[in-house]
């Protein structure tokens, strides 16, 4: 009995000196060591958020800030062509798109980018800022990039629930298929204000709450809601663990070792979203083009659930399976994104493709 | 049912509850229903198999052993198989439908199962032809009688292990000879599931008819003790391989829970559960990374690769004999001992005596042996150390990476026997003059485990080649998780104490205050372990 007295004494201990040591920063804006992230993926969503979210943009993190519909006509970044004879493109995506693009600058000189999106942004969140930013600008191409791994969460509203580890709280309309018609519901919030009025007042963030979990199959409320285990560290590990099984449960819904399902008509809304998208742009008079990214554990499935619809609607695309296939775990740096070797030759198919695409 | 799950956790309280509620003699019915439930966990249909292979070495063991069967003796085997095959195969559970807590919901149209049918129809016809030829198998001269049910059993039980586990290997392996001679043999592939542990319990049973043939124990007289001794749910899918003679006489005797017992048995699941999932399941990532990519690999990383499949291999498989033990000793029954500190030994043979020690002296007595052991001359000594070795290594797996493995553990066994001779004594020397000879022998462990987790013979031609002609010391590997960083040198700690203390109870000669410190360290990592990504145990497989 002592001896089980004295191991429940330390592990009160450590749970207080692990709290106290890995505590995370004060500031939101200064990134957390590793092991501090560590010992806070388990903290709830609501808990992050309230600890990211400050009175103003300037001194909240700055995962906070980005990817609101609201800045939709905001470029994260405009990089200007070197070479005569530009080819303005926008771009749509996440950091997979942005550093494609970045090395295809290099390779061809003409490129000129307008980058627009949000970390791991799913096509619903690619699809809605293009039409927001349509009017915006004078593009010759207009181009989306799609990641496998997040291919899934077109049937969610937000990030924060299927990334719950480091959630970023931009949202995205859910797009339903009604009678062959996309039907999208909007989010509950669209930009950063909207949210920290929201943490401000009960009332409105249960709305958001209430909205997420009618709309976002990956909400969880246990994953979601401040609560006493947060000020554990054993309380923060354990809701890790449960929240690592749920999001596995999650994407295993949609996703499986013989590739992507339909489940919530997952696939029949990526299809629709990339036939209108297709024909949005060439109203506009642009060329639109596709890369397809194929992460670690996806290797094929990405062209093989869009690739048919591309083609059918010459839309011209690439994916990165052709060069930098993710079966070769070589091809894939510790935080998933590709090499910089295999960055390389995607950009390079995709440069080929774009110099037939627009001559 | 895997022991580090939430399943688990629900199951083992509710057996225990039931197991001490009920008197002594419905206690061995509350752990035969529930290693009939942990089994039937992962398929229900694997529960016919299970009931075949102990109806099979029940009645052949009587037959080797008294030479007769009561009729309730051959009743009992009867309805057992019979309601099995009902049970289980000809009623189809997929038709079966659960909903919340409200009552299931059965689609009829779909609940017979023609393939159970067809199974049952055979099984009524393989129990009809036994009942038929009792009475001219009664008149058998004694010798013809057991030597020809032990041939049924071996026949039986090795014949259901060749189907299941390496049927479609050598399909595969002779495909391409018999393309050469323009035989299509693709179509003689089976669709058929691994049933899992197949070979622990196989060879467990083996063991049993093997021993009553050789008149080392008597014949099991009652078809639930004999039941209960294959299906006892600890050792069930991954071992340790019990043997008749070990366990029997713990099923059917006295048993008592005493303090000592579940203070050992609760260190013992607190380990297990630290070694798979702190260690095992925090490496697992980090080792894919090096087998599982389809690209070129570098020689730091195949070394590292290697060297993390070590410890993933040992926490995984000692993870999972240590909590088989420890959740056995709730229920007073002591198991065999499967490893002991095996990364200690300081050559092959040491390695042998340390690792797997079930299988290993499974081999030794049921194969070794009766090959001839060392009795013969010294290449027939060096013949049945690599002939029984190979079969070990394919006892793993119906894959040709572990021959291979197999052949390789018996060229070093072969070796290091032709360098040092027979009777060489054992290493004796103090743990700092043993560490560099460990070192030294672990690097060709790390070759064994390379071989042994490579996913194709084209990978081990690759990395070997590599290892030995190219010299890139970059290190790509993913990074291990948090819980196995710390874990392995937590580990390292608790075995070099072992070590000293030449005793598994070590932990209890520490100051309490320190106890209680390495207690809280391992639930400490075990919960950090359970964000790991949880991986099924590696020798479920086999």
């Amino acid at each position: 009995m002592r001896v089980v007295g004295w191991m429940l004494a330390w592990l009160v201990v450590f749970d207080l000196a692990a709290g106290f040591a890995f505590r995370p920063p004060a500031d939101p804006r200064v990134e957390p060591g590793r092991l501090q992230a560590y010992f806070e993926y388990g903290r709830s969503i609501e808990g992050k958020l309230r600890a990211m979210v400050t009175a103003d943009d300037a001194t909240s993190a700055p995962i906070a800030t980005t990817g609101w519909l609201a800045d939709g006509a905001r470029p994260d970044a405009l990089r200007k062509a070197t070479a005569a004879d530009r080819i303005l493109i926008a771009a749509y995506g996440q950091s997979f798109t942005h550093k494609m693009l970045e090395e295809a600058q290099h390779l061809d000189p003409r490129i000129e980018m307008r980058l627009l999106g949000g970390p791991g942004a799913p096509l619903s969140h690619s699809f809605k800022v293009q039409e927001l930013d349509r009017h915006q600008h004078e593009a010759r191409v207009v181009l989306v990039g799609i990641l496998a791994s997040s291919l899934q969460f077109l049937v969610t509203q937000t990030p924060m629930n299927w990334g719950f580890e480091a959630p970023t709280p931009f949202t995205y309309p859910r797009y339903r298929l009604e009678d062959g018609v996309l039907r999208a519901t909007d989010p509950p919030i669209t930009d950063l204000a909207g949210l920290r009025k929201a943490l401000a007042d009960p009332d409105a963030f249960r709305e958001v709450r209430a909205a997420l979990d009618a709309n976002d199959p990956g909400f969880s409320a246990f994953l979601f809601d401040q609560d006493l285990l947060d000020a554990s560290v054993f309380g923060r590990l354990a809701r890790r663990s449960w929240g690592l099984q749920h999001q596995t449960e999650f994407t295993a819904r949609y996703h499986g070792a013989a590739g992507f399902t339909n489940r919530d008509g997952l696939l029949d809304v990526a299809r629709a979203l990339l036939v209108d998208f297709g024909r949005e742009v060439r109203a506009d008079g642009r060329v639109p083009f596709v890369v397809l990214f194929e992460d670690r554990g996806y290797a094929g499935h990405l062209v093989d659930a869009l690739g048919a619809t591309l083609t059918a609607n010459a839309i011209p695309f690439v994916s990165s399976g052709s060069v930098a296939p993710a079966s070769d775990l070589g091809n894939f740096v510790a935080d998933g994104h590709f090499t910089p070797a295999a960055n390389e030759r995607i950009a390079e198919a995709f440069v080929e493709k774009l110099r037939a695409a627009v001559p | 049912m895997v022991f580090n799950s939430l399943t688990f956790a629900i199951f083992l309280p509710i057996v225990l509850g039931l197991y001490y509620l009920v008197p002594r003699r419905f206690q061995n019915s509350v752990l035969l229903v529930a290693g009939y439930v942990f089994y039937g966990f992962w398929d229900i249909r694997f529960l016919y198999l299970i009931s075949l292979s102990t109806v099979l070495d029940f009645c052949t063991g009587l037959m080797i052993g008294d030479g007769r069967m009561t009729v309730y003796q051959r009743l009992q085997p009867t309805l057992h198989l019979l309601l099995f095959s009902l049970l289980f195969l000809v009623f189809d559970w997929n038709a079966v439908h659960f909903a919340g807590m409200g009552a299931p919901r059965v689609d009829w149209e779909h609940a017979i199962s023609p393939f159970g049918l067809r199974v049952f129809a055979l099984s009524l016809a393989g129990v009809i032809v036994a009942h038929a030829l009792y009475p001219w198998l009664l008149r058998l001269p004694e010798d013809r009688r057991r030597l020809f049910f032990l041939r049924v059993s071996l026949f039986g039980q090795l014949g259901m292990l060749g189907v299941f586990k390496y049927y479609n290997f050598f399909i595969e392996s002779g495909e391409v000879l018999a393309q050469r001679i323009g035989l299509d043999v693709s179509r003689l592939h089976l669709d058929i599931l691994l049933p899992i542990g197949i070979s622990f319990y196989t060879f467990q049973t083996l063991s049993y008819v093997l021993d009553v043939y050789w008149r080392r124990m008597q014949p099991v007289t009652h078809l639930l003790d004999f039941a209960l001794f294959v299906s006892y749910f600890p050792p069930l899918v991954a071992g340790p391989i019990e043997r008749a003679s070990h366990l029997i006489p713990r099923l059917l005797g006295e048993r008592k829970l005493t303090l000592d017992a579940v203070s050992r048995g609760s260190f013992l699941i607190l380990l297990g559960l630290f070694k798979k999932m702190a260690i095992a399941d925090g490496l697992a990532g980090s080792v894919s990374s090096i087998f599982d990519t389809t690209g070129t690999v570098g020689s730091l990383d195949i070394i590292a690769g290697s060297v993390a499949f070590a410890f993933q291999v040992y926490c995984d498989f000692s993870g999972y004999s240590d909590i088989a033990t420890g959740v056995s000793l709730f229920f007073g029954i002591d198991l065999l001992k499967n490893f002991e500190l095996p990364y200690f030994s300081v050559n092959p043979s040491e390695f042998w005596r340390r690792w797997h020690i079930s299988l290993s002296t499974w081999l030794r007595d049921y194969l070794y042996i009766p090959l001839g052991g060392n009795r013969g001359t010294e290449a027939k000594t060096q013949r049945n150390l690599m002939l029984t070795m190979v079969i070990g290594g394919l006892w793993h797996g119906a894959a040709w990476n572990f021959v291979l493995w197999g052949a390789y553990q018996g060229l070093l066994l072969a070796v290091h026997r032709a360098i040092v001779g027979a009777a060489a004594p054992a290493f004796d020397g103090s743990l700092w003059r043993r560490l560099p000879r460990m070192l030294f022998f672990f690097a060709f462990v790390c070759y064994g485990w390379m071989l042994f987790r490579a996913d194709s013979l084209e990978q081990i031609v690759a990395f070997t080649r590599t290892l030995f002609t190219s010299f890139d010391f970059t290190l790509t590997m993913k990074r291990p998780t948090f819980s196995a960083l710390l874990g392995v040198p937590v580990l390292l700690a608790l075995e070099f104490l072992q070590f000293s203390a030449r005793t598994p109870l070590f932990h209890r000669r520490l100051w309490i205050p320190v106890r209680g410190l390495v207690y809280a360290t391992l639930i400490l990592l075990i919960v950090m372990g359970t964000s790991n990504d949880s991986q099924q145990f590696i020798y479920f497989q086999f």
